[in-house]
C-alpha cells in the first residue's frame, strides 16, 4: 500500500484515472497472430501515440477496441477494459451503446468513410438520430455548429463529399466523431493521405479540441516525427507486440529499443548536417512465419545469437515504470 | 550519343501553362482553372530537381505535361533543345517516352495484379526494342539488381501482391529505367510508403542519379525528403513557381512567405506543436498578403541571391 502511495506521488497531476486498458489482448486472423498479448493503458484526457510499420497490428488494435474486426479476425484472448468494464464478449446491443457515444473513431481514408451519394447534412443527421432521440431540425443545427468547430463554413452542410477537398472531408469525419462527446477518440492514420499543410491544420485543430473537450486520444500512425510532437506518451509496436513505451519527450531524447532508434533515424533532417542515412534494413516479418526469439532480431544491428535469436524479450521497466522496453540489450544513453 | 555538358538541360519547360475547364467552379465564379501558370523548369543530367508544394498547387500537372500525358495550353517542352510540344505522331511519342519516364505515387495501382514482375519489366524492353529478344530475361534480372531487388530471378517470378509497398515501388522504378531514359519524373514516389522504407527509395534515387546520370524531377510535399535527394528546389504555389534555387539556399534561408509556411508545417520532433507561429489558412493568407501576394498583381521571379530566385511584385524590366 505504501508503495502505491509512493508511486502515485510521482505521477504528474495531468495523469488522471485509467480510461481504457488492454490486458493481454491477442487478435488472430486465422492462424496469424496480428496482435500478441498487448498490454496498454490510456488515461482520461491523454494523447497516446501508437507507432509502427504497416502490418504491425496497430490498426487491428483500434478495430479491436471498437470490435469492428472483419472476419476471419477475432479476439483470441485478453480483455478490453473501458471504465472498469470488460468490453470483450458484450452483446452487440450493449456494444452499440458504447461505440461512437463513448468511443469514436476516425479512419485513414475519409473518402471511404463518408457516403458519396448523401449530403454531409444528412450523414450528420442520420448519425445523431441513430444515437439520440432528437428532432431533425435540432440535429441539423448541431451539425452546423460542429462543422464550424472544425473550421468549415456551415453552408457546406449541403455539399456532397466529392465537393469537398481531402482535408475538409477528413475534418467532417473528425466533427462526426466528436459529435456525441466521446471520452476516447481513436485516430487511425488520420492525416496520412494529406499534404503537410493540411495535416498541420488538422492536427492543430484536434489539439485545440482536445484541450477544450478533454477527450483521450489513441493516435495511430507510422510517422513517428508527428507523434513525438503531438502525443503525451508513445507506444512502439513491432510485429504484434509493444516493444517500447515512454513519455514522448523521453522516447525522443533516449530511445532504448534499436527499432525505435531506427524509426527515429528514418527521417532526414530539415536543418543541420546531412549525411547518408540507412533507415532500418530489411522488411517487417511475415506473420505467417514469425522469426524465433525477438521478432526484430533479423533486422537488428545489436542482435546476438544468445539470447536474441532464441528468447522473446518481455516488456519490462527500463529505469522507471514509465519507460517500458522489450529488448535484451537496450541502447545506452549517450 | 553526344557528350552533353553537365549544365545543359536535358528536358526544359518554357513558359508552360495549362488551364482546365471546370464549368462552375467550387467557389462559383471562375470557369477555367489555371493549374499551371508560366512555369519554367530545366532538368539536367545527374541532377535531382525537386518540385514542392501542397496538394492542388499544380506540381503533378507539371509532371503530366512533361510526360506528355496532357497537352499544354501555352508554352513549350524541349528535349535536348528539340521542340517536342504536343507531338502526336506515334513514333515520335514512343521515342519521347523512351527518353522521359514517369513514376507515380501509388505502387499498388501502377502494377497489373495478374502479371508477374518479370512481365512488367520485359514489356517496355520489347515495345521499345531496347535489347534483342533473347537478351530480355538477362536484362530484366539486371534491372532488378539495379534497384536492389535480389535474388532477381526469384523476384521476377513474383506477382505484385507478393511484394511489399517498397518493393513494388522499386519495380515501378526498374520499369521506368528499362528503356534507359534520360529523364525520370517521379510524382510523390514515397508518400504512400512506410517511413522506414522511404529512405531506401530515396537512397536509390541518389544512387541512380550518380551512376546512370539521370535527370530526376522529384515531386513532393515533404521538404525534408527534398532536402535529402535534391540539388535544386522549385517551390510551387497556386500553379506558379514562387521560389527556386539550390536546395540548401531555398530551405535554409527561404525568401518567399509560402516557402516559410511550408517549412513550419513539417513535423519537427524537437520543437513541439508550434501553435503561435502556425496560424493555418488565415495565417497563410495574411503572411502572403504581407508579401504582396495577390493573383491579380503582376509578379515576376527576381534573382535576389546568386541562383536563388523569388517571385516579387512587378514585371521584369
Amino acid at each position: 500500500m505504501t508503495a502505491l502511495v509512493e508511486e502515485s506521488k510521482l505521477v504528474p497531476a495531468s495523469d488522471r484515472e485509467t480510461l481504457l486498458e488492454l490486458r493481454g489482448l491477442s487478435v488472430a486472423y486465422g492462424d496469424v497472430r496480428a496482435v500478441d498479448g498487448v498490454d496498454l493503458a490510456i488515461s482520461a484526457g491523454e494523447i497516446l501515440g501508437l507507432a509502427g510499420e504497416s502490418g504491425c497490428g496497430k490498426s487491428t488494435i483500434a478495430n479491436t477496441i471498437l470490435q469492428v474486426l472483419r472476419p476471419p479476425g477475432r479476439i483470441a484472448g485478453g480483455e478490453i477494459v473501458f471504465k472498469g468494464r470488460n468490453l470483450v464478449g458484450l452483446p452487440p446491443s450493449e456494444l452499440r451503446q458504447i461505440r461512437w457515444r463513448h468511443i469514436a473513431m476516425v479512419f485513414q481514408s475519409a473518402m471511404s468513410s463518408l457516403n458519396p451519394v448523401t449530403r454531409i447534412e444528412d450523414q450528420f443527421v442520420d448519425m445523431f438520430r441513430a444515437h439520440q432521440k432528437i428532432s431533425k431540425r435540432f440535429a441539423t443545427m448541431k451539425s452546423a455548429e460542429l462543422l464550424e468547430v472544425v473550421g468549415i463554413d456551415r453552408d457546406r452542410l449541403r455539399a456532397y463529399p466529392h465537393e469537398l477537398s481531402g482535408g475538409m472531408r477528413q475534418r467532417v469525419v473528425i466533427a462526426m466523431a466528436m459529435a456525441l462527446g466521446p471520452e476516447l477518440l481513436l485516430l487511425d492514420e488520420p492525416t496520412t493521405a494529406l499534404d503537410v499543410i493540411v495535416q498541420r491544420e488538422i492536427l492543430q485543430q484536434l489539439e485545440e479540441l482536445q484541450r477544450e473537450m478533454g477527450f483521450a486520444v489513441l493516435f495511430i500512425t507510422h510517422d513517428l516525427s508527428l507523434l513525438v510532437e503531438f502525443s503525451d506518451r508513445i507506444a512502439i509496436m513491432y510485429s504484434g507486440d509493444i516493444v517500447e513505451e515512454a513519455d514522448a519527450d523521453e522516447l525522443f531524447a533516449r530511445p532504448a529499443h534499436p527499432y525505435t532508434a531506427g524509426l527515429m533515424a528514418s527521417f532526414p533532417p530539415l536543418t543541420g548536417e546531412l549525411t547518408t542515412m540507412t533507415g532500418i534494413p530489411g522488411n517487417p516479418p511475415d506473420l505467417h512465419d514469425p522469426p524465433t526469439g525477438c521478432r526484430f532480431h533479423p533486422r537488428c544491428p545489436a542482435a546476438r545469437r544468445q539470447p536474441c535469436h532464441l528468447e522473446m524479450p518481455a516488456l519490462r521497466a527500463l529505469d522507471s515504470p514509465k519507460h517500458q522496453i522489450a529488448c535484451h540489450f537496450p541502447l545506452e544513453t549517450p | 550519343m553526344s557528350a552533353v555538358s553537365i549544365s545543359r538541360p536535358v528536358l526544359e519547360a518554357r513558359s508552360l501553362s495549362r488551364s482546365f475547364s471546370i464549368g462552375t467552379s467550387f467557389w462559383g465564379a471562375r470557369k477555367a482553372l489555371r493549374a499551371v501558370d508560366d512555369v519554367n523548369l530545366s532538368l539536367r543530367r545527374g541532377t535531382v530537381t525537386a518540385l514542392v508544394g501542397e496538394s492542388g498547387s499544380g506540381k503533378s500537372t507539371v509532371a503530366r505535361l512533361l510526360g506528355q500525358l496532357y497537352e499544354p495550353t501555352e508554352g513549350r517542352i524541349l528535349l535536348e533543345d528539340e521542340d517536342m510540344t504536343g507531338i502526336r505522331n506515334r513514333r515520335l511519342l514512343l521515342e519521347y517516352r523512351s527518353q522521359v519516364q514517369l513514376i507515380f505515387q501509388d505502387p499498388f495501382a501502377s502494377l497489373n495484379p495478374v502479371k508477374s514482375v518479370g512481365h512488367h519489366l520485359a514489356r517496355p524492353l520489347r515495345i521499345h526494342r531496347v535489347v534483342p529478344n533473347d537478351q530480355v530475361d538477362a536484362r530484366v534480372q539486371q534491372l532488378l539488381e539495379t534497384v536492389g531487388l535480389v535474388p532477381a530471378a526469384a523476384v521476377a517470378r513474383k506477382y505484385p501482391h507478393e511484394l511489399s509497398g517498397g518493393q513494388r515501388q522499386r519495380v515501378a522504378i526498374a520499369r521506368a529505367l528499362a528503356v534507359q531514359p534520360k529523364v525520370v519524373l517521379a510524382d510523390e514516389p514515397i508518400s504512400m510508403l512506410d517511413v522506414s522504407i522511404r529512405l531506401g527509395i530515396l537512397n536509390l534515387v541518389r544512387e541512380l542519379k550518380e551512376r546512370e546520370q539521370i535527370a530526376f524531377l522529384y515531386i513532393t510535399h515533404d521538404l525534408a525528403s527534398a532536402r535529402y535527394v535534391a540539388d535544386e528546389v522549385h517551390v510551387m504555389y497556386r500553379g506558379r513557381i514562387v521560389e527556386h534555387g539550390p536546395t540548401e539556399a531555398v530551405l535554409q534561408s527561404p525568401l518567399h512567405a509560402y516557402t516559410k509556411l511550408l517549412l513550419t508545417a513539417v513535423p519537427q520532433p524537437d520543437s513541439g506543436l508550434n501553435t503561435t507561429f502556425w496560424q493555418g489558412r488565415t495565417g497563410e493568407t495574411a503572411a502572403l498578403a504581407a508579401h504582396g501576394w495577390d493573383p491579380d498583381v503582376p509578379t515576376s521571379l527576381v534573382e535576389e541571391r546568386p541562383g536563388h530566385y523569388v517571385r516579387r511584385e512587378g514585371t521584369p524590366g
